[in-house]
Parts: C-alpha cells; structure tokens; sequence
C-alpha cells in the first residue's frame, strides 16, 4: 500500500510544472505544523541558502522546527563554504546529490539558542561549531558541535569541518619528525593541511599547486612551492607523505609522483571520476607506496581509542590548536559576504576561476569579527608554570583605543613577543572593557600607566598632536616608545621625540606596518634581487573613500573631531594613507626624495585638512616619481604601484604583483610579464610589533626606527610647503645630530 | 676505515648513554663498500680524542656534507628521541608527559612538540621551559592530579620515563588515563609497589621498554629512519638551536645509567 507521501508525489509529478512551486510551498507550510504538533516543538523562521538547480543558488526564508529531544536550535554567526564539495554539487559532478532544491553547507559557527530535553552539556547562549548549514537558524543533532573557547572567533571556527577533513588526513599520515610532506592541491583544504602538518615537525613541506597563484602563501610560511604541471620538480620533491587535497582527476598521480620510494599518500581531496587505467597500480608497485583512504566520514563516531578519533575529538583539537595560536587561519579568509550575495557567490565558484580560499557567510551583521585574545599564562599553586613564547615577550602598555588603538591592541593580545598588560584611554569604559577583555589592567590616568614599574614599552595610538609629549613622558620613564604614524605634525616635534628617545635610551618605532604587508616584502625581495635594475620611475596610486562621520571619529568608541582640525591633525589623507605609500616606497627601493612639488586640496570632506593630492617628486638617484590619491573617490578602493628600471618593471596591487624584466627572476622566463598573486592582508600590525618586541629584547634597533618617521615627515611637510609657497622644494636630509 | 676527527663528543658532562663517538672524514675507505673517502661520519670510538680512529664500515653513521660537525654530535640523541616517540605512536593532539632523568630529557621533550604532543608535560624537580608545561614532583598526590587535570581532554595520553626512579614510575602509571602508553626508558634498580590492577589492567595501558636505545653505532641499520630524521631536523638552523640548548638547560641526571 502507498504511503501518504508517495501518493502526494505521485500528485505533485502530475500537476504542471508552473503550478509546483506553489504546491511544494503548501506542502512544506502543512508539513511542518504537523511535525511541530506532533513532537511538542515550536516553528522558527529562517534564511536558508538552497540549490535550485545546477548552478542556481539563492536564499530563500524557511521555517525550521524547534529542536527534537536530541538536538540544539543554533543561531548561525557563521557558515564557511566547502568550494569543492559544493562547487561539485552545484555543477552536478559524478558521485554527487542531484536532486534540487539542496541545501548545502556542512560547517558553522554560532550560538545555542535552544536546548533539546534529552541534551547534556550545553545550555542557550553557549558558543559553538559543527555541522551547521548555510543557515540564519539551524537544528542539529548535539553531537555534531562542540564549544568554542573564548579567545577563537566564531568567524575562524566556522571552518571546524573543513579543519577535521584536514586534520583525519594529517592523523592518517602519521609523520615524523625529519620527514619530507608534500601537499597537493593548494585551495583550502590543501591550505590546511599544510598548516596541520607543519605542526607534526617535518624538516621540509613542499606544497604542490596547479599554478602559481598560491606561491606567496606557501612561501610565506617557509614552505617550497611547485606547480604541478613541472613533472621534473615533482620528481626531485621525493616526499615521505605526501598529502593529496586537490580532487581532480589527475592529483593522484601527482601525488605518486611526488612521493619517495616507500612513501605514504594519504586522499584527503580524491577526484570525482572513475580512473579507468591501472597505471596507478604500476606507480604504487614501483615505488613501495601506501596509499590511505582519508574520508570525513571514515572517522569514528563515537568512541574513541588510541589510534582512532572521534569526530569530537578531531574537532575539539582543531579549535585547541587555533587558540593557541599553532594554527593560523587569519589570512585563509579571504572573502565574508552577505548570505543575500549568495547567488553572486556561488556562480563565482562555478565558473572554475575563484582565486578564493576561505569564504564565509555571515549572518549576524553586529557580530563583529573577534580575534583572538592572549591565552593566560598558567601559574596555579606555583606547581605549574607555562612559558607563553621562546622568547620572553616585552610587557606592553597600549594608551589610546580609539578605533586604531582597539585594532592595535587585539593585534598585540595576538602577537606572541608581546604581553598586552596594561590600557588607558580617557574614555574610562572603553578602557575598563579592552583591559577585561585582554586580561590587562586598565588605568585612570597615563601617568598611572607610566608608574608600573614592569610595562617595558607603550604603544601610542592618540591623535597626532599629543604624540610628541607624551612619547616624550614615556622615555623619561624608561619605557621604549611605539608610535601611530606620522611621527609628529611638525619637523621639530619629531626630532625632540628622536633626540628625547636617544638621551633616554629607549627605542622608538612608527606604525609603518605596511612594510610587513605581503605584497611590499615581496616587492622589496625582488628589486633587492636586481630584477629591475637601477631604478628610474615610481608612480603611485591610492584611492579611497572616507564618509564624513570618519572626520569626526564615528568609527571609534570615543568621538572627537580631532582629525578635522589642521592644528590637532596636521594633515589629512597625507597622514592617513599617503605617509604609508611614501614610507613602503623608501623601503622597497632605498631611495629618498631629494626634491618635491605637490598639489592638495580639501574638496569633498568636512575639515580643514587635505582630502586629494598630487606630488611630483626627484629621487636621490635621479629618478622620477609622482605620487596621487584623495579619500573621496566613491567606489571600490584602489592601490597601485609601479616601479621601473633599466631592466624591468614592477606593477603591484593587493591582489597581485606582475613583474616583467629582461633577467631571469626566481626562474622565471625573462621578457615576460609574470603575475605572482599575492597572500591576503593579515597580521602586518602583529609582525610589526613582534619584530619591535625582539629588538627590545635582543637590544638592536628596531626595524622601523624614529629616523624612517623623520624622513616620512620630511617628504610630507615639504610638500605641504610646496604648494603654499608654489614652487618645487628640496627635502631636507636626517640631520647629522641625530643620526 | 680510516676517520679523521672533526668533532668528538663531550664526556665530562654527565652521562649521553653513548660511548664516545666523533664526528670525521673517511681518509681511507678501502673496505668501505659503499663508503668513499671523503664521506662525512659519526662512529663510536674508544679515545675520543685521537686525531685518527679506525672503524668498521657497518658501524659507521652517515652525517649529510651541510650539517655542522658540532650539530652532528647531536644526532644520536635526536634520534633517540624520535624513536621513543614512534615506538609510542605519540599522535597530533596527543598529551606528550616525560621525566627529567638522562640528557635525553631535553630532546624528548622538543621531539614531542614538534611532534604535535598537545600538551606537552615534564614531570619534573626543575624550573619552566619554553612552550611545556611543567609538573612538580615534589608531592607526588598533586603531581599526579595536576597531570590528569592537565590531560583531562586529551584523546590519548603517551608517556616516557626517562628517571629510572621508581616513585616516579608509580606516579606515571597512577595519572596514565584509559589506554595510556608508558615506555621504561631507564633502568630502574630499586624495587617499587605497582598496583596492576587498577594502574594496569583495569585501564587497558600498554607499557613498553625502549629497546636499545644505545644500538645506534651497533646496528645503525636499524635506526636509519630515525638518523635520517634526526639529520634533517638539524639541518633546521633553528631546531638545531633549540636543541644545542637542551644540553645547556639539562639538571643533572636523577639516576646515572648503568
């Protein structure tokens, strides 16, 4: 006899075609009153991401019944996307579901909003991840989550399963100390996997992609890279694991490939299609390899033992490992958008050529992206002590949380050369709120920051005409000096900030992070290796836009109108964008600017500073320069800079540096344009005071030194001059006195 | 075979486990089989200190051309590391507990973060060291809480003894959780009190000897993994570091081995 549901298909596949989505809405609608009439639960309303059909995606409004006995209601914060299961089953690959509508997604972050009857352990408010669908609301078996730790982000932990596909392979693989891993397949889960194995101590990772668009990201952790189109320099990887996260059809055997004799290759990605040949067979013989199959779903459910875990367990340990900061996952999120941009996103994904890696949906517009905080240092009952870093890490004051100064101090709680132990703001509440939440004390006063005698250094993050005096305060306290940029406003107060660091003996650093961007190391890597020659041409581009509120600090939590005035601020987008390009510049090319000219303007802002520039500039090598932006340019921001020089030309942006020169550069072929794509921006603040943190500790001078903060003001106020007196003028050089 | 020394090991330390042994050059290499003259090696000697040693070809160790000869002197005890931890099948995420006791100590210890040991516990009469975490021994009924509570959500639990002291033994198999590993890396000559039903068999913990841990010049074929391991670990600037540091932090042995 036909079920009530089969009969009901058979009506449904009767009617026509136009009149089934309203037939398939009603029958939803009834269904699940019935079911909540039924099981005693409540209905929720929520968005959802569904499939309609091959390559159609779109959020639609549900309804979701409370939770069953067994099962948590969540509130979804985040969803991270799986690119490749559900880019196969939006395109319909072989082996995947094809019956629409689908909802996908399989990983998220939230909070319990409901607890089922039968659920032990959890409780409403608690934060948590697991297998969440792309989802505003979601049901979920209580055995699919786990709680997050305060100090990871509920954005970062959204990735939870992609880190437990990863981290079963890594498991499976088993490698030791010394070993040589290669990683085929450098999208997210070969990201991952990378990052995973570098934990398990091997002497060398090499990470194997299909061209170069993930290079920086693999060198940037001191990893190799090969393209795996280069069958030579797979054979010389000889690798003692090698980890297969790329899922196409031919990364198996790139994956033999790349292995030693007697190696283990673990799937964790495995194409999609059936391998008809038996060449793999042949190459596994050949070579004494173990193959190991490494599915999500071949883990345990439940129990665990000495060699197999839980699906619990693996997931709880990824998260471990994020807190502690022994896996990083800042710089793999590379896009957060809007769950309504979803149909954008996924046709993205389909077309084959996202340059993507870790995308998030977010579905709480106020929950801010919370990075980790320092993770205390234990000390209980004096048994017990934990050493945070290697290198004992300087004891940091951090004065001033407007919006620049919160953002300093999250970067500093995550720095692992810096111990954030003391904040002071003038507002009070701010203060007292940051320091509880980076477990540091919060100050009434900045001299009753300064009297602690244990705080090694500050970090002044105040508006720019209080830099000098209180920089000063500070080095007559003993406490070496980190610095907003610019320097000062004007030339004088920033050579009695260097001259008063001097007499004290401390050091002295300004925030040009910028240097430690991706893009700009790189940059400086290659012209330091000759690929442009001697240098003729700069020219730079930046383009942005500032809403009005912004003069008047509505991004901070302290309002003040401090920028709109020439007197407190000195200079408007000079000293907010520009100062960053001039000091990259320097930095990148060596050179300084011997001679200037400029035209500003305040045209489309609220204050009595600059909001567009133009400079034409001299080098100290003769070469030429021009240097232009404004913060009012509607539309997407834009940052371009170019290079040349008597043997090539570098053209970078944020995405990507195209180098073309007549020399051979990193082996690549000479005379041609080369795209080297560059690792997103993440952790330039961090780097930065990490480096000022060694060379407190290991008494060196810093990176960035009060002498590169001089030279930056330099350039700028002679330029602001320019203009006034209307004729080009000479940049004065780093007086001798101070050197 | 002939072995020009270029670096010896240093004896008037406390005890490496290892006879002497240097670090040299093959000058001659006549029944060397697939030794040449020139090859870089380690072998274990009986006067470190002479300029010119005489070995035989199964006994010698090969140390890659890049490798610092002072490093080189290292690579018995890394690879004495590594071993007890693949003999322990210590896992990423796996809590990693070990003893003060030999040199070894140190090297374990580092083997076992880089290993992915989370946490990474010495039990210990020292001070703290970088990214372990450290456990008193001095009462022993807090140590071995400490060390559950510390272990508390580990998946798994390996441990070394590396004492040869039987309290300390004990105090191991007391906080050992279900399924724990336990290798008796030391000899250990005073008699102590086990509780095997509780400790042992009503935890299903499996409990191990290290082997020789002191065959590597005797039958280097058998450690070869663990040499090729060991070699590009110190080829690690950085790691090498860490280790050379290790024999500086080293309190002295709690028990000399026989």
């Amino acid at each position: 006899m036909a079920s009530i549901e089969q009969v009901l298909r058979a009506v449904y596949d009767r009617v026509p075609g136009d009149m089934q989505p309203a037939l398939r809405r009603s029958y939803r609608w009834a269904r699940i009153r019935a079911d909540a009439v039924r099981a005693g639960a409540g209905i929720s309303p929520c968005d959802r991401v569904l499939f309609q059909d091959f390559e159609v995606a779109h959020l639609e409004p549900q309804e979701i019944l409370g939770p069953a006995p067994h099962e948590l209601l969540i509130e979804t914060h985040f969803s991270a996307i799986s690119p490749g299961t559900e880019t196969s089953i939006l395109c319909g690959s072989p082996g995947t579901p094809r019956r629409f509508p689908y909802a996908p997604g399989y990983s998220g972050a939230g909070v319990v909003a409901q607890v089922g009857r039968s659920v032990k352990g959890f409780e409403p408010g608690d934060r948590v991840a697991g297998g969440l669908h792309h989802a505003s609301r979601d049901s979920v078996p209580a055995h699919v989550l786990v709680k997050v730790p305060p100090e990871v982000s509920l954005q970062h932990a959204s990735f939870i399963m992609l880190g437990v596909i990863a981290q079963q392979g890594i498991r499976k693989a088993a490698i030791q100390p010394g070993e040589r891993v290669a990683i085929v397949g450098q999208g997210l889960i070969g990201q991952l996997s990378r990052r995973l194995a570098a934990v398990t101590g091997p002497s060398r990772i090499t990470a194997v992609g299909a061209g170069r668009a993930r290079e920086a990201l693999a060198v940037s952790d001191g990893d190799g890279f090969v393209v795996a189109s280069d069958r030579r320099a797979l054979d010389g990887i000889e690798a003692d694991v090698v980890i297969e996260a790329a899922g196409t059809p031919d990364s198996i055997a790139t994956a033999f490939q790349c292995a030693a004799r007697g190696a283990r290759v673990v799937i964790v990605g495995s194409g999609r299609t059936l391998d008809r040949s038996a060449n793999w067979v042949g190459a596994l013989q050949d070579k004494d390899l173990r193959v190991i199959g490494a599915h999500l779903t071949a883990l345990a459910d439940r129990e665990a033992s000495v060699t197999r875990w839980s699906y619990q367990q693996e997931a709880t340990l990824f998260l471990e490992l994020i807190r502690r900061g022994r896996l990083r996952m800042d710089d793999l999120v590379t896009w957060r958008v809007e769950p309504h941009d979803c149909n954008a996103v996924y046709e993205h994904l389909a077309s084959g050529h996202s340059k993507h890696l870790g995308i998030v949906f977010q579905w709480r517009p106020d929950e801010a992206v919370r990075p980790p905080v320092a993770v205390p240092v234990e000390s209980r009952r004096g048994a017990v002590t934990k050493a945070k870093t290697l290198v004992d890490p300087i004891r940091l004051g951090i004065v001033g949380l407007g919006s620049i100064g919160v953002q300093h101090a999250r970067e500093a709680a995550r720095a692992s050369r810096i111990d954030v132990v003391a904040v002071f703001d003038t507002n009070q509440k701010v203060s007292r709120d940051l320091g509880a939440s980076l477990a540091a004390t919060s100050y009434p006063s900045y001299e009753a920051l300064l009297d602690r005698p244990d705080i090694d250094a500050v970090l002044l993050s105040v508006p720019n005409y209080l830099h000098r005096d209180l920089a000063l305060q500070a080095a007559a306290r003993g406490k070496h000096v980190l610095l907003e940029k610019p320097l000062a406003i004007t030339m004088q107060e920033a050579s009695d900030i260097v001259s008063g660091c001097q007499r004290h003996g401390v050091a002295l650093s300004v925030n040009f992070s910028f240097r430690h961007l991706a893009r700009v190391r790189l940059a400086k890597r290659l012209i330091d290796d000759g690929a442009l020659g001697d240098i003729t041409g700069i020219q730079s581009l930046v383009y942005s836009f500032r809403e009005r509120g912004y003069w008047h600090g509505a991004r901070s939590a302290s309002a003040d109108d401090w920028r709109t005035s020439k007197q407190k601020a000195g200079a408007g987008f000079f000293f907010m964008n520009l100062c960053h390009v001039i000091d990259y510049l320097y930095y990148m090319t060596g050179l300084r600017a011997s001679r200037v000219y400029c035209e500003h303007g305040t045209l489309g802002s609220p204050t009595e500073v600059d909001d567009s520039v133009s400079i034409s500039c001299r080098f100290d090598n003769g070469s030429i320069g021009s240097i232009a932006g404004s913060c009012i340019r509607r539309g997407s921001n834009q940052a371009e800079d170019r290079v040349w020089g008597s043997h090539g030309t570098l053209t970078i942006d944020d995405q990507a540096i195209r180098v073309h020169s007549t020399r051979v550069v990193d082996g690549r072929r000479p005379g041609k344009t080369h795209k080297i794509s560059i690792a997103p921006k993440a952790g330039w603040i961090e780097e930065w005071l990490n480096e000022f943190a060694g060379a407190v500790r290991e008494g060196r001078p810093p990176a960035i030194t009060g002498r590169d903060g001089w030279e930056n003001l330099a350039f700028i106020t002679t330029a602001l001059r320019s203009m006034e007196e209307r004729r080009s003028l000479d940049v004065p050089g780093y007086p001798a006195d101070l050197a | 075979m002939r072995v020009r020394a270029e670096a010896y090991s240093n004896h008037a330390a406390p005890p490496t486990g290892f006879a002497p042994f240097v670090v040299g050059r093959l000058v001659d290499a006549r029944d060397g089989g697939l030794w040449s003259k020139g090859d870089r090696v380690l072998v274990s000697v009986s006067d470190p200190k002479a300029e010119e040693v005489e070995a035989s070809s199964s006994a010698c160790v090969r140390v890659p051309d890049g490798l610092d000869p002072a490093d080189a002197l290292l690579i018995p005890s890394t690879a004495q590391a590594l071993r007890v931890w693949r003999l322990l099948r210590l896992e990423i995420g796996e809590a990693a507990v070990y003893t003060d006791g030999i040199r070894l100590a140190g090297f374990v210890g580092f083997v076992a973060i880089w290993r992915g040991g989370l946490p990474v516990i010495r039990l210990t009469t020292g001070g703290p060291i970088p990214d372990v975490e450290t456990v008193s021994i001095a009462d022993a009924a807090s140590a071995v809480e400490r060390v559950r509570s510390l272990t508390a959500n580990a998946p798994g639990l390996a441990a070394v003894d590396l004492s040869g002291s039987g309290d300390v033994i004990a105090m191991l198999l007391e906080a050992l959780p279900r399924w724990g590993r336990l290798m008796l890396a030391a000899p250990c000559p005073e008699p102590f009190t086990t509780a095997f039903y509780t400790d042992i068999h009503r935890k299903g913990v499996v409990v191990c000897s290290a082997g020789d841990l002191d065959s590597i010049f005797a039958e280097p074929l058998q450690w070869q993994a663990d040499i090729r391991n060991a070699c590009r670990l110190l080829l690690d600037a950085k790691r090498a570091a860490i280790l050379r540091d290790c024999l500086g932090r080293e309190p002295d042995a709690c028990r000399q081995r026989s």
